[in-house]
């Protein structure tokens, strides 16, 4: 990548740290506090995500619609990535697991959202998300539209070339929880283990239920 | 599968004479046609001097690097680490999320099961070797 590019990125990075940091604020200081023994950051008021097109690895549209009727995990990776990325998928499908006594209307539907559209196509997606767990889906697509979203989520992620022409993607390792109704709810800060995982999302959707 | 993992075990005790003991190696079982994946270990320094661990190396792939996954203010990054020293009597973690022989471009495919060998290259020009198995998790 070019220096002026990079800087680009970097900016890029900030505005959404800044967005995210920005929300955070705004939500924290609106409606009831979250009772401190969940080990999760809850919004107290939940925020609408702003509307999507993007793919899932079936090839399928993957739009604001898909996020209804279900609580959703969704986390934040690429295929390119040796050891955070395929740690937390095989975190999540032992945390589904672990949550399959819930009833099915509170079990949550899996999804990866890549940060690395260039290289994550579906067919790559389709081959590796599956893999970890049947019911995961990976969704990709345009930069723009990648762009865009995690812009909206607040989540930060920058290619970082490496010297030998390749690249790296650093990015946010939280969990993000979506509500049935499609707004971000909560988050969870890695590191992830899947059994603090299962019980931080029923503590969370429980206290969310109720609340 | 028994023979396999006492073959493991075996291996993983016989490591060159340089009186570092590799415990618990898997490698982490990756989706077909992955470009890369990671290696685990603990490396316990056996001797009464510092262990400085400088390069790796696999038949198995073309580039392997010595990477620290690093999260601070909810980013994970990955971190090349050009030497990891252990002290006499100390044992290093290489583990998820942190510590890990990075490894990129396999020459074939890497199946569950399957026994990878690797050489850790010190400082003083030894060659620690082991061998680690193809697994989703650890055990």
């Amino acid at each position: 990548m070019s220096v002026p590019l990079r800087i680009i990125a970097a900016i890029l990075a900030l505005l959404a740290l800044g967005a995210g940091a920005y929300t955070a604020y705004r939500l924290q200081s609106a409606g009831p506090a979250a009772p401190d023994d969940i080990d999760a950051t809850i919004f107290n008021a939940p925020r609408p995500i702003p509307g999507f097109a993007l793919t899932d690895h079936n090839g399928e549209a993957f739009d604001p619609k898909r996020l209804q009727d279900h609580w959703t995990l969704l986390f934040f990776g690429f295929t390119h990535c040796p050891d955070v990325c395929p740690t937390t998928l095989n975190t999540l499908a032992r945390s589904r697991a672990l949550l399959s006594d819930l009833p099915a209307s509170l079990q949550p539907e899996v999804v990866l959202i890549s940060v690395d559209p260039e290289r994550d196509t579906v067919e790559k997606l389709r081959d590796y998300v599956p893999f970890f767990d049947p019911t995961f889906i990976g969704v990709t697509g345009t930069t723009a539209e990648i762009d865009a979203l995690t812009a909206a989520l607040g989540v930060a992620h920058m290619k970082v070339p490496r010297e030998d022409g390749d690249y790296t993607v650093d990015h946010s390792s939280a969990i993000f929880l979506i509500d049935p109704t499609g707004r971000q709810a909560a988050l969870f800060s890695a590191p992830h283990e899947a059994a603090s995982l299962a019980a931080r999302y029923k503590a969370t959707i429980s206290y969310l239920e109720r609340r | 599968m028994r023979i396999l993992v006492w073959a493991v075990l075996l291996l993983s005790a016989c490591s060159g004479g340089s009186d570092a003991v590799i415990a618990n190696p898997w490698v982490r079982a990756m989706p077909p046609g992955s470009a890369m994946t990671a290696a685990y270990f603990e490396f316990s320094n056996r001797t009464g001097s510092d262990q400085t661990i400088v390069a790796a190396s696999s038949d198995a792939f073309e580039l392997v690097e010595i990477h620290r996954t690093v999260t601070a203010d909810g980013i994970s990054r990955m971190q090349q680490e050009d030497a990891v020293v252990v002290a006499p009597g100390e044992t290093v973690s290489f583990a998820p999320q942190g510590r890990h022989l990075m490894l990129m471009r396999p020459r074939g495919t890497i199946q569950p099961g399957q026994v990878i060998g690797f050489d850790l290259h010190l400082d003083d020009g030894q060659i620690v070797t082991f061998s680690a198995e193809v697994r989703q998790t650890p055990k």
